[in-house]
């Protein structure tokens, strides 16, 4: 166990270098004057040009400049926004509870209406209703969350008035559009999921078994079954966290949201670098831990894992 | 299974905690539905309109104007200035606090001129309305010199703004660079909290009791409470104000808007802003547009009246000059040289020996198509950029609409790839053209001189007007810098800049500043 | 990615009854249809358009979907379904070529990976769980940011980011194909590497690829469209489903159509996406198989 563990922080730690090799990098990608990509349309005048390349160091060699850039990182140091000058680290810790609170109460949905609906098709096998779930999840799949959040405000907020379409993050009525938007996709994707999960496991002998001692469908689903599809379920449900979070960049901005993925959207739109690197940096380690943290999880109750 | 159970579980819990915060509307508080988020709430850091708006509700300034640009004492009793016009002397009132308890006083006006003359952030609006700044010399606790190298005509107009307000001295020593975030003044309102890319709250100051006189009612503010909820899109600030969320939004989605005020139950106000228009510059470098006959029939070739009226659903008003009508020294005889006039825009272009000979519509000269490149910023251009192309379209024009962010709209000018540019300001005085008709802002200075012409006169109009005391004089020196511009066809105006505001039924007080931003210090809210 | 699973199933599950079974399949056959008309409908735009996609006009704004115009027309009085058909066009071009451009980098990358092994399939593999470490739509966000708004940096973009999942494909299927005895043989004849790669590895691994890449299509057409409603996509003349979408927001109360037809186009072009490796799924995963 321990050597996996081992193994496993190793890989995610070289992973974290390339990310950060990478973001670094990123500045240095953009065709053109990076000083003048970063300063926008605004009167400048060319000594003030210079006097920026100077403050930020883009003078220096691009080693030496990664050195500088890991050196703060490390220090917690991301660097200010050009915008309004805040460190970018407040502006994503500020910003990152919102994306947090958005991303579990959508993890619920998804969790329970995908567990509920999965369960209930293979109960079902076959049935027209199985049929009919079966294509409303792949329809659930298909839809963009920015066209299903349209038509959620459209319908709930701008037509009849049930639901706000963008209240403050304090509000939790407000959470109940964004939330959805951003679940219904996975709590789709999961009872696909959950529904094959539970007939791979029906057609295994011991359900046979189990229905030659007499015991109900519905028994053998809940006593039996669920209890040996759980694994690949929970890896489901953890590997949907880090999915949702991917999702929320898209999801916080339709709704005007705080979070931190609507932070990377405007920060690239206005094309704010040190706020760039540092949001994509922050998603890219939050998704790098929790794909970590999964398999090792994965490792935990599956023991077969570890021994490859 | 019970690792589930547990995960569930502990999953309730977090919900439950954060629902807990279920906010109640009192009858003092008023949400606002905010465009744009501000950078910063630092008086010498902020740039544009959301700072601008709630710069206002947080400071003071020395004085105050009206709509019609009176002056009214503000932090300051009484002001001078020296006959050449290059020091101001300003009384202060002995009575005034900080929300923070700091005594208001001349070291404070230092400190904050001193700021604003650097600006605080790169792209502040501040330092243009200091240049020359020399020193503020506190003559006494209660009397500031504000001094600079040469006269500066407009600068008592200047000190009504936002960007001069006064900071407390001891609060941008406790918060240093995160000031801006943390901002404490003298106004009717104390900043609360600003959680961002969310709501800035502010709360009323028990202690306020020096609004300027030209303002409804004296004392405190009636609101308890301002939460200004950041609204990025025009549809969901709409939302937002029909189901009630928000009882005073800013730029509201123009078609509902105007429907909405048509029938009674909304109210609507509007104000024609003062300052260059929304106009493209035209580039008299790079051809076609080097010819002054293809410029005159770009302006000639666009219906701004009906342009108007389908891009904002007459909520902005059309424009005709390169300054709005509600500008200082507008001059009417440019604003009226060019109508709408299509038959006239084909005689100039066929003058000018572009023809349409293969019949696709567009017209050529020398086997080259009469092709207008079209840089545009979504964020300001995006209700018209398109009409724009249409009417251009109509008489013959090809137009190559290449939709840049900012960086990419001041790089594509810089290097002169550009026909038309787009370009406004808001500004109460005319010398704002200067910063981007100057020709020395062509190559150096701020690089934003789009259009590439190099006029004598206008540069000398440029440099002495800001620093001609007498009004008259100076009102025609502007008037001519318009005249020049217009006949040399460099600008394309589209619109004047309309601040649009939907105020529920129940909200009263609410009136304009002289640039258009809503004074928060009057309002009050109706029992329903 | 989780059809990277079924589609190595299907590489082995090579029988002559697969077609006819496919043709008898609900979501195949309907997956098909579907796709089927919207290409058809994109290649035949110029036809099927009423008006200049761009025809702009002040008097005709806002008018309901009718006959004459069947989709309605925007807040600046455009045929909202001749800029619904070429939009498809610009879409599900989109999706293609971000597909082929992921394709032939991934592909590449992961055959070298996987046919010299050692330290460059280290450095290759790193590289690829490197660039995996990056949400999707944030890694085409980041391309976005470097390269500036604009079509062609979409498909650049989403290209970018579906390179991890064709190199994982191509590298793991090299691997396999490397092993096996004919490449043994003509590495004993004298054959070249490029040689072998290209006469002798490619042509074996490229169907799951191109199944893959076809698969692809339709999260790649979502990103595209994404990036697009974002405001870092399609330029405003051109018409394409994710910003038409997004432009129109502004009207919803008054004119749903503006905005609801370019969703329900991106909805229908990655639904029968969906479908058809729905379909593939159901024929070929022995589980389905009863």
């Amino acid at each position: 166990m321990w050597n996996y563990l081992g193994r496993r922080m190793l890989t995610s730690l070289s992973i974290l270098i390339g990310v950060s090799v990478l973001t670094f990098l990123m500045l240095h990608f953009v065709p053109g004057d990076p000083v003048r990509a970063l300063i926008g349309r605004q009167s400048v005048t060319p000594e003030r040009l210079e006097e920026i390349r100077e403050e930020m160091g883009l003078n220096k060699s691009l080693p030496e400049q990664y050195i500088d850039y890991m050196k703060k990182v490390v220090s917690g140091d991301l660097g200010r926004s050009l915008k309004n000058n805040r460190p970018v680290l407040e502006s994503i810790m500020e910003q990152f509870p919102s994306t947090l609170k958005l991303t579990f109460f959508s993890l619920i949905i998804s969790t329970t209406l995908g567990i509920f609906l999965g369960a209930t098709a293979a109960a079902t096998y076959n049935s027209w209703f199985d049929r009919v779930l079966s294509f409303f999840c792949i329809a659930g799949i298909s839809v963009p969350p920015f066209f299903l959040g349209l038509l959620l405000i459209l319908f709930f907020a701008v037509r009849n008035k049930l639901l706000p379409a963008v209240a403050s993050t304090n509000d939790w009525r407000g959470m109940i559009l964004p939330a959805v938007t951003l679940g219904f996709g996975e709590a789709c994707w999961l009872a696909r999921m959950v529904r094959s999960s539970i007939l791979d496991e029906m057609n295994k002998n011991y359900q046979n078994l189990a229905r030659a001692k007499g015991l109900s469908e519905w028994s053998i689903l809940w006593n039996h079954v669920m209890l040996n599809a759980r694994i690949p379920i929970i890896t489901a449900v953890s590997i949907q966290f880090v999915y949702l979070m991917a999702g929320s960049v898209v999801v916080e901005s339709i709704f005007a949201r705080q979070g931190i993925g609507r932070l990377a959207v405007t920060a690239i739109q206005n094309r704010d670098f040190p706020l760039v690197q540092g949001t994509v940096t922050i998603i890219a380690v939050v998704y790098v831990l929790s794909n970590t943290i999964t398999d090792i999880l994965y490792a935990v109750v599956d023991p077969r894992v570890r021994l490859s | 299974m019970k690792k589930l159970v547990l995960l569930g579980l502990s999953l309730v819990t977090v919900l439950l905690a954060f629902t807990g915060a279920f906010a109640q509307n009192s009858g003092g508080m008023l949400t606002i539905g905010l465009a744009v988020e501000p950078i910063t709430l630092d008086p010498a850091g902020g740039l544009y309109i959301p700072e601008q708006f709630l710069v206002q509700q947080i400071y003071d300034s020395l004085i105050y104007a009206d709509q019609e640009l009176n002056f009214y004492p503000g932090l300051a009793s009484e002001w001078s200035s020296n006959e050449t016009g290059t020091e101001f002397t300003f009384k202060l009132r002995q009575d005034v606090k900080f929300h923070d308890g700091t005594p208001f006083n001349a070291e404070a006006v230092k400190i904050s001129m001193d700021r604003a003359s650097k600006g605080m952030t790169v792209a502040a609006a501040a330092p243009s309305a200091l240049i020359g700044y020399i020193e503020t010399a506190v003559v006494d606790d209660y009397t500031a010199v504000i001094k600079f190298e040469t006269p500066h005509a407009t600068f008592l107009q200047d000190v009504t703004r936002p960007w001069l307000m006064i900071a407390s001295p001891a609060a941008i020593e406790k918060e240093g660079e995160g000031y801006g975030q943390h901002p404490v003044g003298t106004g009717p309102f104390i900043f609360k909290e600003w959680a961002a890319q969310d709501h800035i709250t502010l709360v009323k100051n028990p202690d306020y009791n020096w609004a300027p006189s030209f303002l409804k009612h004296s004392g405190t503010a009636y609101l308890d409470e301002i939460v200004f909820r950041v609204m990025p899109e025009a549809a969901i600030r709409l939302t937002a104000f029909q189901t009630g969320e928000a009882q005073l939004v800013q730029d509201p989605s123009y078609l509902e808007a105007s429907q909405m005020a048509s029938d009674g139950t909304t109210q609507l106000f509007k104000f024609s802003a003062p300052g260059m228009t929304s106009h493209q510059m035209i580039n008299v470098e790079k051809a076609p547009t080097d010819d002054l006959n293809v410029r005159k029939a770009m302006i000639y070739a666009v219906d701004q009246e009906t342009l108007v009226q389908t891009a904002f659903y007459g909520l902005q008003d059309a424009a005709h000059s390169v300054i709005s009508p509600t500008t200082f020294a507008y001059n009417e005889e440019a604003g009226n040289l060019y109508r709408y006039d299509v038959e006239k825009a084909k005689a100039l272009l066929e003058e000018a020996g572009w023809v349409d000979s293969n019949g696709d519509g567009i017209r050529e000269k020398d086997g080259q198509n009469l092709l207008i490149e079209y840089p545009a910023l979504p964020a300001y251009e995006e209700a018209f950029m398109e009409l724009l192309a249409y009417y251009l379209k109509q008489v013959g024009f090809d137009v190559n609409i290449t939709k840049l962010d900012d960086a990419g709209i001041s790089e594509f000018g810089f290097a002169g790839k550009h026909n038309i540019l787009n370009m406004g300001w808001i500004s109460r005085d005319p010398g704002v053209l200067s910063y981007v008709y100057l020709s020395e802002n062509i190559e150096g200075g701020n690089q934003s001189g789009y259009t590439r012409f190099r006029n004598e006169r206008l540069d000398e109009i440029f440099n002495t007007a800001p620093q001609t005391l007498d009004t008259d004089v100076r009102r025609e020196l502007y008037k001519e810098a318009q005249a020049i511009i217009m006949e040399n066809a460099l600008a394309l105006p589209i619109h004047c800049y309309g601040n649009v505001y939907l105020a529920a039924p129940n909200v009263e007080g609410f009136q304009f500043d002289p640039e258009g931003f809503p004074y928060l210090y009057d309002i009050s809210l109706a029992a329903e | 990615m989780n059809d990277i699973k079924f589609i190595q199933k299907s590489i082995g599950a090579k029988q002559p009854s697969t077609i006819s079974r496919l043709l008898h399949n609900f979501n195949f056959t309907v997956g098909m249809v579907i796709l089927i008309l919207l290409i058809a409908m994109a290649v035949l735009a110029p036809l099927i358009a009423t008006t200049d996609v761009n025809e702009a006009n002040p008097l005709t704004t806002f008018i309901k979907p009718g006959i004459e115009h069947p989709m309605g027309t925007d807040n600046i009085g455009r045929d909202v379904w001749s800029r619904f058909v070429f939009g498809g066009r610009v879409s599900l071009v989109v999706g293609l070529a971000a597909m082929v451009i992921g394709m032939i980098l991934g592909s590449l990358l992961g055959v070298v990976a996987g046919f010299y092994g050692s330290w460059v399939d280290s450095i290759l593999s790193w590289l690829t769980e490197v660039l995996m470490a990056f949400p999707g739509i944030l890694l085409a966000l980041t391309v976005m940011a470097i390269l500036g708004p604009g079509l062609s940096n979409v498909i650049i973009a989403v290209g970018v980011g579906s390179i991890p999942q064709f190199m994982r494909m191509a590298r793991s299927s090299v691997m396999k194909t490397r092993e096996l005895d004919y490449i043994d043989a003509a590495r004993v004849i004298g054959c070249t590497d490029a040689r072998i790669l290209f006469i002798h590895v490619l042509p074996n691994i490229l169907r799951p690829l191109i199944v893959l890449a076809t698969l692809g299509i339709g999260g790649a057409i979502l990103e595209g469209a994404s990036l697009s409603y974002l405001g870092l996509g399609a330029q405003p003349m051109t018409p394409e489903w994710g910003s038409m979408l997004s432009s129109g927001r502004a009207y919803l109360n008054n004119a749903w159509w503006i905005s609801v037809f370019p969703g329900v186009g991106i909805f229908l072009a990655i639904l029968s996406i969906n479908m058809i490796g729905e379909g593939l799924n159901e024929v070929i995963d022995p589980v389905n198989r009863q």
